[in-house]
């Protein structure tokens, strides 16, 4: 029992887990979820909405400090990978940026990403709790309405990613709990193994402005160490993996 | 099993393993209070459009006063935001942003006071408290995380090592205190206000039935110690002299206009037994106060415990010949009489509240509950 523990905790070190994406997709009228490819949409604008990217560094002791630097690079590399994907398809992608808005943009902004951002983490976090029974039927109400207006959108995607990397010496007490515990486990004691690592999380949520439905979810979550949204050519797998089904 | 006898002992090592760093030196950033900084400042642009934040030009203007007269020129960084929360709850972030809760003001006497719970957040954002104990977790939780592997039982240590975070943690507290103290008595403020503040605090504690202190509480550390060694400093530090060295009429006239609305948000929690302590503590300064007495009344309405509506009822009749009564004591007081059958003061009570009310939205209510009863 604790041996096979212990080897499925050094694949998941070793990244060998493939990263887990779920895209969830509201239905056009029945309020049940369709997993998988959601009809296309052809045409339009979507708004990019700032992605909201936090980029960090998990010490041995567990804790995930949030680094500048980092998340500056790994919001770049975000940004231009979501526009270089979503560039290649038919429809218009408008950059919204916060520092340019003007001040009734800023206002429906304001009224409108917060709660996106709110509604998709509670999608990631309460989807499939057994009482939704697999309903998919979130909304973000009227809120989208004055941006659907103010920029003569269709759609808004959010994208929300959390990334975190282990230090060296987080990296090095893996190892010693690996190895106390299979020396333990060669003196016949079970000895429990603390393993750190980083992690990259998050969700895609598209909302159609006008009725406010969030029409398709995607989320994302990996701890392969290849996962580095440092890393343009990352950044770029992680985004794919992301809009995979993304009907837009 | 040796290994696990050795954990306590390597757990003290770890709690007296590291001494206190020194604050980093002014206008550098190590990248992690970088990286603090950033998550604050994108939970501040959070906080400034989510209506959370209490729109009265005229107490920030004073709020910010007080901050500036105990804080001094160092107040220039920090930006005071009051959230309309009930609860007393005072935090300061590690980019400047110092966030007060409004039901924080309901509790506080006088502007000493105030400048006390300002001046201690504003120490801990000058001595970067946040980034220290940040740090000072990452080692000791980490040390904590090695040693527990090397004993055998990695989540002990990392449990011992959370420990000294905490003992940490009280340091800085003492450390503000002990800061905002000095600054107190050289703004001219009453440096013995400052225990006052803690046993208001303790106090309320007490009270609470579910034994979940608020989120001030968890962070600062209270007890009869803390209070104890904040008098004997109080009593020994050299003091401005001062017109004003509590600064109560000022502060009860800032806070005035707001009053009414607090109290109905901290009624509203329904921890009756805190908003008592509340209510008693602003009534045995203004026992004249129909404002207060309407909410005295409606605290036992809302509680509805044995005698409780005879006891709200005897509130309002004594708010109401008060001249600052709201005016929905008479809604009230309509209310809890028709409750316990005394029909006609029901009756008269209610026709006043209509008289006083004006177009209030409620009338067609009141106007049917008053045809109901005739």
């Amino acid at each position: 029992m604790a041996r096979s523990r212990l080897v499925l905790l050094l694949l998941l070190v070793l990244g060998a887990c493939a990263p887990i994406t779920e895209p969830l997709v509201a239905p056009a009228v029945a309020p049940e979820t369709t997993l998988g490819a959601a009809p296309r949409i052809d045409g339009g604008k979507v708004l990019l909405l700032p992605p909201d990217v936090e980029c960090g560094e998990v010490g041995a002791s567990g804790l995930v400090t949030p680094r500048a630097d980092w998340t500056e690079q790994a919001m770049r590399n975000v940004t231009t990978a979501l526009e270089q994907k979503l560039g290649a398809r038919n429809l218009v992608v408008e950059r919204l940026d916060e520092a340019t808005l003007l001040p009734d943009e800023r206002a429906a902004f304001e009224r409108f990403a917060p709660l996106a951002r709110t509604v998709g983490l509670s999608i990631f976090h309460f989807q499939n709790l057994p009482g939704r029974a697999g309903r998919f039927d979130w909304t973000v109400g009227e809120t989208g309405k004055p941006l659907r207006a103010a920029r003569k959108a269709d759609h808004a995607l959010l994208v929300h990613l959390r990334d975190s990397h282990a230090t060296a010496e987080a990296m090095a007490l893996n190892a010693l709990s690996i190895a106390a515990a299979v020396a333990a486990g060669a003196a016949g004691v079970r000895a429990p193994v603390r393993i750190v690592t980083g992690a990259q999380v998050g969700f895609a949520t598209l909302v159609e402005l006008e009725s406010g439905r969030v029409v398709w979810f995607n989320r994302l979550g990996t701890v392969a160490p290849d996962a580095d949204l440092r890393v343009p050519a990352s950044a770029e797998k992680s985004v794919d993996a992301l809009l995979a089904a993304c009907p837009i | 099993m040796r290994a696990r006898l050795a954990i306590p002992a390597l757990g003290l090592w770890a709690l007296a393993g590291c001494a206190a760093p020194p604050p980093p030196p002014p206008g550098t950033a190590s990248p992690e209070e970088a990286g603090l900084r950033m998550v604050a400042d994108r939970a501040e642009a959070r906080l400034k459009s989510s209506g959370r934040i209490e729109q009265r030009p005229e107490l920030d203007a004073y709020l910010r006063g007080v901050l500036c007269r105990v804080v001094g020129p160092g107040c220039a960084e920090l930006r005071l935001y009051l959230v309309d929360e009930p609860g007393f709850n005072a935090t300061a972030w590690p980019n400047g942003v110092v966030e007060l809760w409004s039901g924080t003001l309901l509790r506080l006497e006088n502007e000493a006071q105030l400048a006390l719970v300002l001046g201690h957040e504003a120490v801990h954002y000058e001595q970067r408290h946040t980034a220290q104990v940040w740090s000072r977790a990452q080692q000791s939780l980490g040390m904590g995380a090695l040693l527990g592997v090397l004993a055998g039982a990695p989540e002990l240590g990392v449990a011992m090592g959370a420990l000294a975070v905490l003992a940490y943690s009280r340091e800085m507290e003492r450390e503000a205190d002990r800061l905002a103290l000095e600054r107190l008595a050289r703004a001219g403020y009453d440096p013995n206000e400052a225990p006052e503040v803690w046993e208001y605090v303790l106090a309320e504690r007490a009270r609470d039935p579910a034994g979940a202190p608020s989120p001030f509480l968890s962070t600062h550390p209270t007890d009869a110690e803390r209070i104890a060694s904040l008098r004997t400093m109080a009593a020994t530090l050299p003091r401005t002299p001062s017109a004003e060295p509590l600064g109560r009429d000022a502060y009860r006239a800032a806070i005035a206009p707001a009053r009414g609305r607090w109290l109905a948000r901290e009624l509203a929690r329904r921890a009756f037994a805190e908003s008592e302590l509340v209510l008693d503590r602003l009534l045995a300064a203004e026992p004249r106060s129909g404002e207060l007495l309407f909410f005295a009344g409606e605290l036992r309405r809302l509680r509805d415990g044995p005698g409780d509506a005879e006891a709200a009822l005897a509130r309002y009749r004594e708010a109401a010949r008060l001249a600052d009564a709201p005016v929905e004591t008479w809604r009230s007081m309509g209310f809890v009489a028709k409750r316990l059958g005394r029909e006609a003061e029901a009756r008269e009570a209610l026709r006043t509240y209509l008289a006083r009310a004006g177009a209030a939205p409620d009338r067609p209510m009141i106007e049917r509950m008053l045809a109901e009863t005739e």
